[in-house]
């Protein structure tokens, strides 16, 4: 008796927590859940205009094809060498953020974390003529280093191919270092600081205190990013490829999602467009729990 | 566990429902019964104001500058409605296809063809016969018949599409005052190299030099160079220079070209057994000698167009093959010499016989239209010769009868063209009009009954006056009345050539291309596009023949002849079946 009564008074709290979580449910079922049934489209020849049902069957051709495509493979090396790097650069906006927290002076400190963060709100076209702006073959700092005698006169690291992976690689970061290291700003702002206290009672300095306080406070945090990122393996998005992908640069710049992008969208193939994002997804979820098991082997506890 | 088994279950359901509606149930809209079906324009119950949108793919948006336009207020008052339009991308257009919600009457291109048939968008033409007398009308068969026969899935009696500016036989011969492309060079500099005559790439890249000689910056401190590739248009660059070089029209891609003189079908980079030089190994020759030269923009591979445009109107560039990117710095430089001018090269892009109107431009009436009638006396109107004379060049008082019993454009009409403090009135005359232009259905060429040509702009006398500094310079020189009569000259000495010979038809009647050739042939663009540099940029002739080598067996290896093979039985199909119908 003790307990229903136990549970009735519980029961409204928790309808309460439902109705506030409905609207994500809803957003995520329908932008996240819905959009899977598209995955039907890989199983038909599908004709832009024509309902699917109306549209020829064709099994798994299109995932047939893709094991003959040649293109797949050099856009999923290239996409495997852009996500490599940007996994091992990954700890970068933990030390940004560790080292913006070492900055004493409340005004710089804003600076540069507004400074750093800014370049998250360019987009992409905006970032492209920028660098079109300082790195084509008259670009300001093409000139500069041209009189530096560093280089050719006319040439631009924009045709580069050699230079493709680590110079799109420091555009995506210098765009996004400062967003990613505010929720690691987050962390160390949660720090109790009686455990700096103690270490400087100890004798820790600035750097030992970041060693020992801050760096382990935020690996839970890194962790966590780490393995969601993985999730996010070969979801490198396009925009940025396509619009640097020129005749020179082309071969080492096409991932996978500027792949799908060329055929789906550019030749009008849905169907096979389709397929290799099946195959991308699938990846993708066997990535993720496969680095889940790994962290659980490892710290003893899952993160999904 | 039954329960949570059942929940499981019945959301699967909900989501394969939700998906499948949104995977374009969209079939047709119902079709009308016969009985529906007006007999004659009178049937149609004007009385009702309505709205009708046209969207295409070659089409803008309405709403931006002055819309309506006096031309398309014309319109609406005849058949009282408002018309809007709407610019359409190929991903916006397969969206409302697929949602069935598109314009009322709808432009596409011929990769669209199979899914508005299949999924029953378009309205049949033929049913609506009695109200569309311009669509159906005796000039009008031979285009028509096409649309019959390659446009409408073989359904007998059945005509969905028609296509804008077909010209008729009466077309007259049009070479415009100025050339839109060949041997674009500045005016001043050329007029202080001493025009020197230009005959084929190598004359112009001498040209070019002496001219960089001459002009090597820019009055910034810029270095100037003879032109750039534009990467954003795919090979366009190198085969378009090409096709004006050595006389070919290009399709679509470019990986295939049509000869203007035999209208055989050339495949343009596997060149493999074609005696001659295709249009892309003459483009691709053409910027090797300018990179040798050292005339080529160092930034060749990461131009594109807004590049391009900038660097014309900083005065960076020589030289050029289109007038597309310098209207801006002609604009900054208007009454001087300092102006872009286009010389004829070997194949002078007019006069083409757009008997089926043009290619790859589609309108039909959606099916889904709340107002099909209404929609489809609209579309007639914009295929007639009243309304193509309204849109070329204007509505009743701004041309007349002259005293000659022929019509002319009114001086106030032709100076309101030339003066900027006018140009609010010039855009809401809606005379020229890109947007309109798109879906006028006569050739500017062709004559009406009142014997003046659809467009009036045509007339010698009125050229002449929209000449600018750099052109009359030009004209004074050589001793001529227009620029283009030099490309006129030419042709009559045999020198160049234009279109009159070849035939846009047949590239119209292609069967719809196979996915897998598509598949074939994106990739083989993609193998040139990165072939190019090793190409453009290499420094002797054995560098280039070894790159070309390479090159072929890349293609080879990508099945190019599976694709070579099946343009070349497609376009033999093609050319028979016109050919046939032709003597029917």
């Amino acid at each position: 008796m003790r307990q229903k009564t136990a549970l009735a008074i519980k029961r409204p709290k928790d309808y309460k927590l439902l109705w506030m979580a409905l609207p994500f449910i809803a957003v995520v079922f329908l932008f996240s859940y819905v959009p899977i049934f598209g995955w039907i489209y890989a199983f038909f020849d599908y004709v832009p205009g024509v309902s699917v049902t109306k549209c020829d069957f064709v099994g798994w051709d299109y995932f047939k094809l893709i094991l003959t495509d040649a293109n797949v493979l050099r856009s999923l090396k290239n996409t495997v060498i852009f996500a490599i790097i940007s996994i091992c650069l990954s700890p970068l906006p933990m030390l940004l953020a560790i080292l913006m927290n070492e900055i004493r002076n409340g005004p710089v400190k804003k600076f540069v974390q507004t400074f750093t963060t800014m370049p998250n709100f360019i987009s992409w076209v905006i970032i492209f003529s920028l660098a079109t702006a300082l790195f084509a073959s008259d670009g300001l700092i093409t000139g500069w280093l041209a009189s530096l005698g560093v280089g050719k006169t006319g040439d631009t690291i924009l045709a580069s191919n050699d230079a493709v992976y680590w110079f799109q690689t420091c555009l995506g970061l210098w765009k996004s270092l400062g967003w990613n290291s505010i929720i690691y700003m987050a962390a160390i702002s949660g720090i109790d600081q009686e455990q700096y206290e103690a270490a400087r009672v100890d004798g820790a300095g600035y750097f030992k205190c970041a060693l020992h306080v801050t760096l382990p406070a935020m690996m839970e945090t890194f962790v966590v990013l780490f393995i969601l990122n993985i999730g996010n393996f070969l979801n490198t998005g396009y925009e940025q490829y396509m619009l640097f992908k020129n005749s020179l640069t082309a071969t080492n710049i096409e991932v996978l999602d500027l792949y799908v992008y060329r055929i789906g969208l550019q030749n009008m193939d849905y169907s096979y467009g389709v397929a290799i994002s099946v195959v991308k997804s699938v990846v993708s979820i066997s990535l993720v729990v496969i680095a889940n098991l790994i962290a659980k082997k490892i710290r003893g506890k899952t993160v999904i | 566990m039954k329960r949570k088994k059942l929940a499981v279950l019945i959301c699967a359901v909900a989501l394969a429902a939700t998906s499948i509606t949104g995977c374009g149930v969209g079939s047709g809209g119902d079709s009308k019964a016969a009985k529906d079906i007006p007999k004659s324009a009178d049937d149609v119950d004007l009385s009702k104001h309505v709205d009708i949108s046209i969207g295409g793919l070659s089409l803008g948006d309405s709403g931006k500058d002055a819309w309506p336009t006096e031309v398309i207020k014309a319109v609406e008052d005849k058949f009282n409605c408002s018309i809007t339009t709407k610019a359409y991308d190929t991903e916006s257009l397969n969206l409302d296809l697929t949602g069935g919600n598109t314009t009322d009457i709808v432009q596409i291109s011929d990769e669209n063809i199979a899914g508005v048939l299949k999924g029953g968008h378009a309205v049949n033409l033929i049913d609506y016969k009695n109200i569309a007398p311009n669509i159906f009308a005796e000039p009008m068969e031979f285009r028509n018949n096409i649309m019959q026969k390659f446009k409408s899935e073989g359904e007998e009696g059945a005509q969905y599409f028609v296509t804008p500016r077909v010209s008729f036989e009466n077309q007259k011969e049009n070479y415009g005052a100025r050339l839109q492309y060949g041997y674009v060079v500045r005016w001043d500099l050329y007029k202080a190299i001493g025009c020197p005559e230009i005959n084929n790439d190598d004359d112009y890249i001498n040209a070019c030099l002496k001219m960089k000689e001459i002009y090597p910056k820019t009055e910034n401190g810029d270095e100037t160079y003879a032109m750039s590739a534009y990467n954003d248009s795919g090979l366009h660059s190198y085969f378009f220079k090409g096709c004006l070089a050595e006389g070919f029209i290009n399709l679509e891609g470019g990986l295939y070209v049509q000869d203007v003189t035999t209208n055989d079908l050339v495949a343009d980079v596997y060149d493999e057994g074609y005696d001659g030089t295709t249009p892309f190994w003459s483009g691709v020759e053409f910027y090797n000698k300018l990179y040798k030269a050292g005339l080529l923009d160092p930034d060749n591979f990461i131009t594109k167009s807004e590049d391009l445009t900038e660097k014309y109107t900083k005065g960076q560039y020589l030289g050029g093959t289109t007038n597309w990117f310098y209207s801006n710095y002609n604009t900054n430089n208007a009454g001087t010499d300092k102006e872009y001018i286009v010389l004829p090269s070997k194949l002078g892009w007019c006069n083409e016989p757009n008997r089926a109107g043009y290619s790859g431009k589609y309108f039909f009436v959606s099916s889904h239209s709340k107002n099909v009638d209404r929609a489809v006396m609209v579309l007639d109107y914009l295929q007639s010769g009243e309304f193509s004379r309204m849109s070329d060049s204007g509505v009743e008082g701004r041309w007349e009868k002259g005293d000659d019993g022929m019509p002319h454009l009114t001086k106030d009409t032709i100076a309101m063209k030339t003066d900027s403090s006018r140009s609010d009135e010039w855009k809401e005359s809606g005379i020229g009009d890109t947007n309109t232009g798109n879906f006028t259905g006569w050739s500017p060429d062709n004559v009406l009954d009142d014997g003046g040509c659809v467009s009036l702009w045509q007339e010698e006398s009125v050229m002449k006056d929209s000449l600018t500094a750099a052109e009359k310079g030009l004209c004074e020189q050589f001793g001529i009345n227009l620029p283009s009569d030099l490309l006129k000259q030419r042709i009559e000495s045999g020198k160049s050539i234009d279109q009159r010979d070849s035939d846009g038809t047949i590239r119209m009647c292609l069967e719809t291309t196979p996915k897998d050739v598509v598949r074939i042939d994106s990739n083989c663009t993609e193998i040139v596009t990165k072939a190019l540099p090793s190409l453009v940029q290499a420094k002797t002739d054995k560098e280039f023949t070894d790159a070309k080598e390479a090159l072929m067996q890349q293609l080879k290896d990508a099945n190019v002849e599976t694709s070579v093979k099946w343009w070349q039985e497609a376009w033999k199909t093609s050319k028979a079946a016109v050919e046939k119908l032709e003597t029917e």
